[in-house]
């Protein structure tokens, strides 16, 4: 329809604008213009997606990008994500000025592969996304060093494997678009795992997380937030568009291998988040088990259960950017470990209670939104016959039940001698809307579902 | 829809308090007690429209719907109706016994929450909203346990409660799965209506979660020590609230288990088991709340074992006569506590002093015990005559000895006299000078553990009337004249046998071997504890070992990142090395899944 065209060329030139303004301002070290265009802009394409969402804009620009129910989705997503880091990034001035600048091209990134049409644009979208995110890491704060340069080595094995598998995509196929035609034949099965190991990477299934818990604490905390929060769901998206756009012939194939990645991520995740003293690297590997919860679905794969894996990945990107604000709000008091959480709730209530929250939300407590996904990514896989996924999952959720508990009696026991401790306006208010979500999402999780849903049923039509 | 938002009164007037009363005041409490009585208004409501369902849609995924239902079936409606009695009756206990003036608001705030949590538990009528209430009850039980947190013993005892319990609740959630895989909805209705037997896996599944929501073997150990607590939350724990949840759930869901002998056979044998560990520890137990909680345990045992043989009507029976004894009989232990202040029932002196009193918890222990008139005569009645099996009769008579000999040791010990001791003097003034709020609730109860009785036809009744909603239950069959005759025989007995030994006899303190022997192995719950506890630290090695070979791994690796350095200039700076394992996991994973791609050819 190419009526529809000229939405996406207004997306794009807001983008383009934010992208301009946002350098702009940097070079004339105005950090708070720099924040205000990144809100701005931020939320015009928030409303600019929302209302292409409404319009339910389907077709594709440029022979490159695609607006369609998935990539609008997810788009809106990613945004939602950026805005919220970036709110939190800015209560720390020192770095904010670097980080927003690469925020926004990291934004630019994950639009692409939302709304690639072709392996090169994910490719480039990729990078695009984490290239700035370790220069940003790398520029936060000195300790970050060992960190970020550990993920750059690490992401360039990543690249070389992705690049390796375009390659034999495109010598099978001659052809590189997400059009489902792969030829039949050794090339194409060997792109298929090579695609599969570099996407595991950005989406952290093991056995190629190793490095996660690793990064993620060592970043700075308002960074951890991106690459755990939002970075990693973008694998997940490349992952799901791969397989199912591109290898869709090969289902029998891939769908044992998720399967398996499936397990192997919610053990390695949940039982090694067990033993963790530090609350960053607890978290750190209760992202990876819900790594693992995520990918039940695409091993599912029918549209019900990409629908609730899309519905996991906004509960996790909204409980994880929460519980690391107030992981950034501990750190400045420099407290880091469980320990370290004991008598929170005399010292600042609003803390210990949303953190709560939060937990209890990746627990998958009713009337929260980490019990819809769950409840979803489970039940998709007894729907699809494949009930030891979804016990397997269950039991798992048993295990981390101990872990989040921790925190939260920790928070909640007696402790002499406690004062008041402020937060600072915009953490409070990225953990306010984080919880908010989490129970508002929770209570009525239909229009999100919706979405979720639509988008799921494109990628299996 | 009605019933549930009626149902979610307390709980409103919770936030109210939250909202308006930032300060503790008097005030609160009075709005509690008002807060817990409205539920009580809707009973009559609700009577008269008894049978009615609502569904209203929640979210909806594709072609699945998931539903919110309000049911009100015959039993939703008892149930609503005992917990809208015993709440306020709680909260009137807890005017007089909760006397610390800085933990009011907190006290009142979460104990309507729990009375709001148990009461939409009642009325609904899909497994969503039921695992909702479900989950809401965990979570205010275990404010409710924790309450004193200054002590480590509340703390310990609420951990292991939410421990024990979130296990529970992850089963639940399973079952629900794999039942929306089956049915293609979560409403009851549909579910119970549907020809299609339910699978294995998730009547196991539910069968976990009910027996740790209600203390069944081997979890029975939460309840013994969730009498942490403050004791008008220990009434409302074991009488209406929390530990009925999953006993109710089994009869709400009942067809679905008659299609399986075998799950039938198993719930029959873990409801004895329960009694019977139930009853071995209360026979031993100095302490007051821990015999009733254990009394509570073998309870909720005989309830499963008579679920578990098919008597539902006695069951159902059972259930709703346990309420009005076992909150009067805690009530009356907080009393004993706070005036004698010790715990210990070896110590406790002087009962007889308040004459009222002792008589209002004589009524309420003659009714555990089995007594005629009072109501859990009947109940037993009911157990014994609905046995077919000669080694059930047996193990019914069994119980029912026991269970009045260990009440009646728990009646008379503090009933000991003392007088010639000044203490013994300041002690009776205790009894003299109760507050009025902690007594009419045990006038109340000792009246309805004897008027109750003259309702047993009702309750066969109602559950009898679940038949018209497409519940398969047998009649229940009649008590003969032989039946009553034992029965009595039977309490009367236990009743001399107590006196003997614990009113008359020092049996209690006596220091035979062969006693303390015994004493041990019935007191056995220090050895599920200690399961327990070998259990939880299996989980912490599992974790142990994980993160030891994590760092291992990478002192390993940092060996061989050494040697790489000597190498390569390029990774020297990389001190660590565990670049090097994680590139070397993420090329071990790729071969994998490269073998696992071409074995897919063949």
């Amino acid at each position: 329809m190419p009526s529809q065209i000229p939405d996406f060329y207004v997306l794009a030139l807001v983008a383009a604008l934010m992208i301009l303004f946002s350098i702009v301002a940097a070079a004339m070290r105005k950090v708070r213009a720099q924040f205000a265009i990144a809100v701005i802009f931020m939320l015009i394409l928030i409303a600019r997606l929302v209302i292409m969402l409404i319009a339910s804009d389907n077709y594709s620009a440029l022979n490159l990008f695609s607006a369609n129910p998935f990539s609008l989705f997810v788009s809106l997503l990613f945004t939602v994500g950026v805005l919220l880091v970036n709110i939190l990034a800015y209560a720390k001035d020192a770095s904010y000025s670097n980080f927003s600048l690469l925020s926004v091209f990291a934004l630019m990134g994950m639009y692409m592969v939302a709304m690639s049409t072709s392996l090169v644009s994910i490719f480039i979208g990729l990078e695009l996304m984490s290239i700035p995110t370790i220069f940003a890491m790398l520029l936060s704060k000195r300790v970050a060093i060992e960190a970020s340069v550990k993920l750059f080595i690490l992401a360039s094995v990543a690249i070389a494997l992705f690049s390796f598998g375009m390659v034999m995509v495109f010598g099978s196929s001659g052809s590189v678009a997400l059009s489902g035609n792969v030829t039949t034949g050794l090339l194409a099965l060997g792109a298929l795992a090579v695609l599969i190991a570099a996407l595991a990477f950005d989406s952290a299934l093991f056995p190629f997380n190793l490095w996660v818990p690793d990064v993620y604490q060592g970043a700075n905390t308002y960074i951890t937030a991106l690459i755990g929060g939002i970075n990693k769901k973008v694998g997940f998206i490349a992952l799901m568009q791969v397989l199912f756009l591109l290898f869709v012939a090969y289902k029998t194939t891939f769908v044992p291998i998720i399967y398996a990645l499936a397990i192997l991520t919610m053990f390695y995740g949940n039982l090694a988040a067990l033993a963790q003293k530090n609350v960053k690297r607890m978290l750190a590997y209760s992202s990876i088990a819900h790594a693992g919860y995520i990918s039940i679905g695409i091993a599912v794969a029918t549209a019900y259960a990409l629908g609730a894996a899309l519905f996991q990945i906004a509960a996790h990107m909204i409980m994880f950017i929460g519980a690391l604000a107030i992981v950034l709000f501990m750190e400045s008091r420099n407290r880091h470990e469980i320990n370290d959480y004991i008598g929170l709730h005399k010292e600042n209530g609003f803390a210990s209670f949303s953190l709560a929250i939060i937990l209890l939300g990746l627990i998958g407590t009713p009337l929260t939104i980490g019990f819809i996904g769950k409840f979803l990514l489970f039940s998709s896989a007894v729907y699809a016959n494949m009930l030891p996924l979804a016990i397997i999952g269950i039991i798992n959720s048993i295990i981390s039940v101990y872990y989040y508990f921790r925190v939260v009696s920790a928070m909640y026991s007696e402790k002499s001698g406690v004062s008041q401790m402020k937060m600072h306006r915009n953490v409070a208010f990225v953990v306010l809307a984080c919880v908010l979500l989490t129970i508002v999402l929770g209570v009525y999780p239909n229009l999100l579902l919706g979405l979720a849903n639509a988008a799921g049923t494109y990628l299996v039509g | 829809m009605i019933p549930i938002l009626l149902s979610l009164a307390p709980l409103l007037v919770a936030i109210l308090i939250i909202g308006l009363l930032r300060k503790e005041t008097k005030a609160i409490k009075y709005i509690a007690l008002l807060g817990s009585l409205l539920p009580l208004a809707f009973v009559p409501l609700f009577a008269g429209q008894i049978g009615s369902t609502e569904a209203m849609n929640w979210f909806s995924v594709g072609n699945a719907q998931f539903n919110v239902v309000a049911s009100m079936l015959p039993i939703n409606f008892l149930l609503f109706a005992l917990v809208s009695i015993i709440g306020p009756l709680v909260v009137l206990y807890s005017l007089g016994f909760m006397n610390v003036l800085s933990e009011n608001r907190r006290f009142y705030i979460e104990i309507l929450a729990f009375q709001a949590a148990m009461l939409a538990f009642s009325v609904s009528g899909s497994f969503l909203l039921v695992f909702i209430a479900w989950e809401f009850l965990s979570v205010t039980s275990y404010l409710l346990i924790g309450f004193w947190n200054y002590k480590d013993a509340a703390n310990h005892a609420a951990r292991k409660t939410i421990t024990i319990i979130l296990i529970g609740d992850i089963a639940m959630l399973a079952a629900m799965a794999i039942l929306f895989a089956t049915y293609g909805t979560l409403d009851f209705s549909g579910i119970i209506s549907s020809t299609v037997q339910a699978s294995t896996a998730a009547l196991v599944l539910i069968l976990i979660a009910v027996m740790t929501k209600s203390a069944q073997f081997p979890f029975q150990e939460w309840l013994a020590a969730a009498m942490e607590g403050p004791t008008p939350v220990s009434a409302f724990l074991h009488s209406s609230t929390m530990v009925k949840a999953g006993v109710f759930l089994i009869m709400l869901l009942f067809p679905l288990f008659i299609g399986s002998k075998s799950l039938l056979m198993a719930i029959a044998v873990i409801g004895a088991i329960t009694a019977l560990v139930g009853i071995s520890n209360a026979l031993v137990s100095r302490h007051v709340k821990r015999v009733l909680a254990y009394s509570t345990v073998e309870e909720l045992g005989l309830m499963m074992f008579a679920l578990g043989i098919g008597a539902y009507a006695a069951a159902v029976y059972f259930f709703f006569a346990q309420t009005f004894y076992k909150a009067l009989l805690f009530f009356y232990s907080g009393t004993l506590m706070k005036v004698n202040n010790t715990d210990d029932i070896t110590e406790m002196r002087n009962a007889t002093r308040n004459k009222p009193l002792l008589i209002s918890a004589l009524f309420g222990v003659l009714a555990l015990a089995g007594f005629i008139p009072f109501n859990g005569f009947f109940s037993n009645i009911a157990l014994e005559s609905a046995q077919s099996n000669m080694y059930a009769y047996a193990f019914m008579l069994l119980v029912d000895i026991l269970v009045a000999l260990f009440i009646f040791r728990w009646f008379f010990l503090p009933t000991k006299r003392i007088t010639n001791r000044g203490i013994g003097a300041k002690l009776d003034l205790g009894y003299d000078t109760i507050p009025m709020s902690m007594k009419i609730p045990v006038f109340l109860l000792a009246a309805l553990c004897l008027a109750t009785s003259y309702l047993v036809n009702y309750v066969g009744d109602v559950a009898a009337s679940m038949k018209s909603y497409g519940y398969a239950i047998a009649s229940a069959s009649a008590a003969g004249l032989a039946d009553i005759g034992i029965e009595t025989l039977l309490v009367a007995i236990a009743l001399v046998a107590a006196y003997a030994l614990y009113y008359r006899g020092k049996y209690a303190e006596s220091k035979n071997r062969a006693l303390l022997l015994a004493k041990s192995i019935l007191g056995n719950r220090n050895l599920f504890n200690g399961l327990y506890y070998y259990i939880g630290m299996f989980g912490y090695y599992i974790a142990g070992a994980f993160e030891y070979a994590d760092s291992e791994l990478n002192a390993a690796f940092d060996g061989i990142g050494h040697l790489a350095s000597a190498f390569g200039g390029a990774v020297r700076h990389i001190e660590t090395g565990s670049v090097n394992l994680y590139a070397a996991a993420t090329l071990a994973g790729l071969t994998i899944i490269m073998i696992a791609v071409i074995l897919s050819l063949h």
